[in-house]
């Protein structure tokens, strides 16, 4: 009864005005910080914090949710558009928005996006609200051994994308792995491969280096070939919104396993959303028919990503709400969003002012819509970008990327390792190396490595800790099935042809 | 064979290869040293540490040439008219995290006194390594200055090799002082410090592998005679109580000050046994009035020993004039009724210190960590 009477009295409160006005407006601030690379949620939210200390502190928390909620597929705009991930976790929508958006369907994609956000937000909203009761063990139940067998089993995807060439798979996460042993670990005192660089010494950060191998490289691939992002010989958008639309609605299950994915790696502290979305991404490779299709501008790919990454935000919600440990990095200035507003993460927002979460939560599910609304409205003008001829906007493309590899941390370095990853990325496309699995390498090999080292420190060096949890078993199990699988379903297909 | 509710039974007789080797800290000469020149070398100011004043001058003294050196006014500077334009504050910490709030809340409050009110900009940079070389690197001019992590940044810089020297670094400041708290899951069999002394095998603790955390702990743990191992490369706070609470660790030591700890004591969901302060404040008075400080578990020596430390920098060679200027206004900042207001709203602690109190005290945990090298190479190598 409680329950939905704060769930009445914040849906009320949330659709007055002039709070839907902020809630809009949030949604805006949210789209143009998630399109912006190197911006995003927790630079929007930190940026509004201290904007928003003469509101009413309600009105506040539904300003900065409604903002969280419009970075998401704000991101993918500039993933799909130019190879440019807004945020972290919208590297995975690259993969194939990019790659549909060079087949004349960017408004396409961007709806497939759109869809896909907008409802994975409400799954983990709503998973958010059931899962309260359960979050503890939810959250505990994953520890150091599981860490490490989550990101083995995500690491299986390389051979799945390694497109053509196994072994130039192998070789392109192996480069990638090595690259994220760069620096110091957090494990030892030492640092690793940094040759006396001072930039090297926190190790190859990510975002800058997803600019450099995707975005930064297609420009010098796109000046070098000439013509526009969408293939030349493509005259009409062979896409539409509408059918990006019906291809989400019709493929429910990649659209669930993602959603689901993302809100569960959403609620573990310490996972991070680009983990989400490359898991979630995995999964969709391993679970589909057509594995081949992917990194070539397969839809489920979009909706994998783009699912997750809105519901991790939900699922990021619960361990921020009831225990007040931030799931993210955003979620943490969400946090200290909350504490400036006087509110108390725990029992206070969960008994006192249960209004005000769920207000929180409906202006997170609304900016979502809003969001998705605005980007269905302005898809088929945002593709139009994709057949400007490339000499025209190469260098507003280049700039974008490098400010943004530049603005993350307002080092030098960042911009000067975007350019060289560039140059790399252009020789792995030139010669069919997976970038992806570099990527990959890069998001997991860290995890890979602090969850094993951890589970060892924890077992006093004992290796049956890897091996002798429920959750570890089960991931070992479907760490063999994503390797055979492939296997077994290319003899298959050799025996179905030879017959 | 040993039980934890969250984990379950694990084996006890294997042992990395840190337990087996194990040395302590200098405690009788480090402690004191620290006590009184560095860690607390400027807790009389907050006025809540035992030990300072007997031995202070020695520190004194080699403190003097910490930063001192660059004293003379080099005249390229903005001189009288500083600050004419807009200044940059570098955070080295985590969006969100508890130095990024303490430099939102100077960035706020600071300008107004200023000389001239102009507007103070902060970069959030995530990576101290990075933060600290923005300041370390930046012109002299008082144009960028910062907030630096000790006496956790120095644990990096004796052990690192980082690319910065704190001691060159003008301090004009410290805004507070946390002192560090032990917790345990609450749901685990740890009712005292002691449960986990008189343990069987190491107690594991919970700790980021690198700054204040993972020096408060060696610190205080090994003082008090824990047998310790650390579970390290968590990448703070939130995650060493997530890690604790889902039994990775049997323990952590945090500022019971800081959100994330803040919150799982408010709930519950850790259990607070050993306090390094003399005194209990805000979150431990409420919730766990009855803990055990270092004093009454008889060692006050370790009072406000293990502690984080938010303290202001300017670059190297910074002239006197314009770090007087800072200094000066920092002071009445952190002293004015919305600074103040800002902290008890928030829950965050201030504990003020002038510019030379803040250079002795780096000064004084940089002899502490040198002196203890060997035992935090020991743990962390």
């Amino acid at each position: 009864m409680v329950l939905f009477q704060a769930i009445l009295e914040a849906l009320s409160f949330v659709f007055s005005w002039p709070v839907i006005g902020f809630v809009l407006l949030g949604t805006i601030i949210g789209l143009v910080f998630g399109a912006l690379p190197g911006l995003g949620g927790t630079v929007a939210i930190a940026l509004l914090i201290p904007v928003t200390f003469s509101f009413d502190a309600r009105v506040a928390m539904v300003l900065l949710a409604a903002t969280l909620g419009g970075v998401a597929f704000g991101g993918s705009i500039s993933a799909i558009l130019i190879n440019t991930p807004g945020t972290g976790p919208n590297a995975a929508t690259m993969f194939d928005g990019y790659p549909m958006a060079q087949q004349g369907r960017a408004n396409e994609a961007l709806a497939i996006s759109a869809t896909s956000s907008a409802l994975g937000a409400l799954f983990g909203l709503v998973v958010l609200v059931i899962a309260i009761p359960f979050v503890r063990e939810i959250i505990l139940s994953f520890t150091p051994p599981e860490f490490f067998w989550l990101s083995i089993l995500g690491l299986t995807i390389i051979a799945l994308t390694a497109q053509g060439s196994f072994l130039k798979g192998i070789a392109s996460g192996g480069f990638g792995l090595m690259l994220s042993f760069i620096g110091f670990s957090g494990l030892f005192s030492s640092t690793r491969y940094t040759f006396g660089s001072n930039y090297l010494f926190d190790g190859i950060p990510l975002i800058p280096a997803i600019i450099g191998l995707f975005a930064v490289a297609e420009i010098i691939n796109l000046t070098v070939k000439g013509g526009t992002i969408a293939n030349n010989n493509i005259t009409e958008a062979s896409g539409s919104v509408w059918k990006g639309v019906k291809t989400v609605l019709t493929r429910p299950r990649v659209f669930f396993q993602s959603a689901a994915t993302g809100t569960l790696i959403g609620m573990i502290p310490g996972s991070g959303g680009t983990v989400a979305t490359f898991l979630s991404y995995m999964q969709a490779v391993q679970t589909s028919d057509n594995p081949e299709a992917f990194g070539k501008g397969e839809p489920s790919g979009i909706i994998a990503s783009e699912a997750a990454n809105d519901a991790k935000d939900g699922g990021a919600l619960l361990p921020t709400v009831v225990f007040g440990i931030p799931g993210s990095a955003a979620m943490a200035v969400l946090l200290g969003g909350f504490i400036f507003h006087g509110f108390s993460p725990g029992r206070d927002l969960l008994d006192s002012n249960l209004n005000v979460l769920f207000s929180l939560i409906i202006a997170l599910g609304l900016s979502n819509i809003f969001t998705s609304l605005i980007g269905l409205s302005l898809a088929n003008q945002l593709s139009k970008l994709t057949r400007v001829p490339v000499r025209l906007i190469s260098p507003a493309v280049l700039t974008v990327a490098l400010v943004g590899a530049y603005s993350l941390s307002f080092i030098w370095g960042d911009v000067i390792l975007a350019v060289i990853l560039g140059f790399i990325g252009y020789f792995m496309t030139v010669h069919n190396y997976s970038r992806v699995a570099v990527v990959i390498a890069l998001v997991l090999g860290p995890i890979m490595e602090r969850a094993y080292t951890q589970s060892l420190q924890i077992s006093g060096g004992e290796f049956g800790i890897l091996y002798t949890r429920p959750i570890s078993i089960v991931l070992i199990v479907l760490t063999v099935l994503s390797i055979a699988a492939p296997i077994i379903r290319g003899r298959a297909k050799s025996r179905g042809d030879s017959l | 064979m040993y039980c934890s509710i969250i984990k379950g039974c694990m084996p006890m007789d294997n042992k990395s290869g840190l337990s087996g080797r194990r040395k302590f800290l200098k405690v009788t000469g480090g402690l004191v040293t620290v006590g009184t020149a560095g860690l607390a070398g400027c807790s009389g100011n907050g006025g809540d540490s035992g030990g300072s004043g007997d031995s202070g001058g020695d520190s004194g003294g080699s403190s003097g040439d910490s930063g001192g050196s660059s004293g003379d006014s080099s005249g390229d500077s903005g001189g009288s008219d500083y600050p004419a334009r807009e200044l940059t504050w570098i955070n080295g910490g985590s969006a969100g995290g508890g130095f990024d709030q303490y430099s939102q809340a100077t960035s706020r409050y600071l300008p107004s006194h200023l000389p001239n009110d102009v507007d103070i900009t902060v970069q959030t940079m995530g990576s101290w390594t990075q933060g600290n070389a923005q300041i370390y690197n930046a012109d002299p001019d008082g144009y960028t200055v910062g907030i630096v992590n000790t006496p956790g940044n120095i644990v990096t810089q004796v052990l690192q090799d980082p690319p910065w020297d704190l001691t060159e670094l003008r301090w004009f400041g410290r805004i507070a002082r946390s002192v560090y708290t032990m917790g345990v899951a609450a749901d685990s069999d740890y009712q005292s410090w002691e449960d986990l002394r008189d343990l069987d095998r190491p107690a594991r603790f919970a700790t980021t592998g690198q700054g204040t955390s993972t020096l408060s702990t060696i610190l205080g743990a090994t003082a008090l005679g824990i047998d310790l191992e650390l579970v390290t490369g968590y990448a703070g706070t939130p995650e060493m109580v997530t890690g604790v609470l889902r039994g990775d660790a049997d323990a952590l030591q945090a500022p019971s000050t800081t959100t994330p700890m803040a919150n799982a004591i408010n709930e519950g969901e850790v259990r607070p046994i050993l306090h390094y302060g003399e005194e209990l404040s805000g979150i431990l008075e409420e919730n766990a009035p009855d803990i055990t400080t270092v004093i009454e578990a008889g060692y006050p020596e370790l009072a406000g020993q293990a502690n984080l430390q938010r303290s202001c920098a300017a670059p190297p060679e910074t002239p006197d004039d314009i770090l007087g200027t800072l200094e000066t206004a920092l002071d009445d900042a952190v002293h004015s009724d919305e600074y103040q207001t800002w902290a008890a709203d928030q829950g965050r602690p201030i504990d003020y210190a002038n510019a030379q109190e803040t250079t002795e005290a780096v000064q004084g945990s940089l002899e502490f960590v040198q002196e203890n090298q060997d035992v935090f190479d020991q743990y962390l190598g």
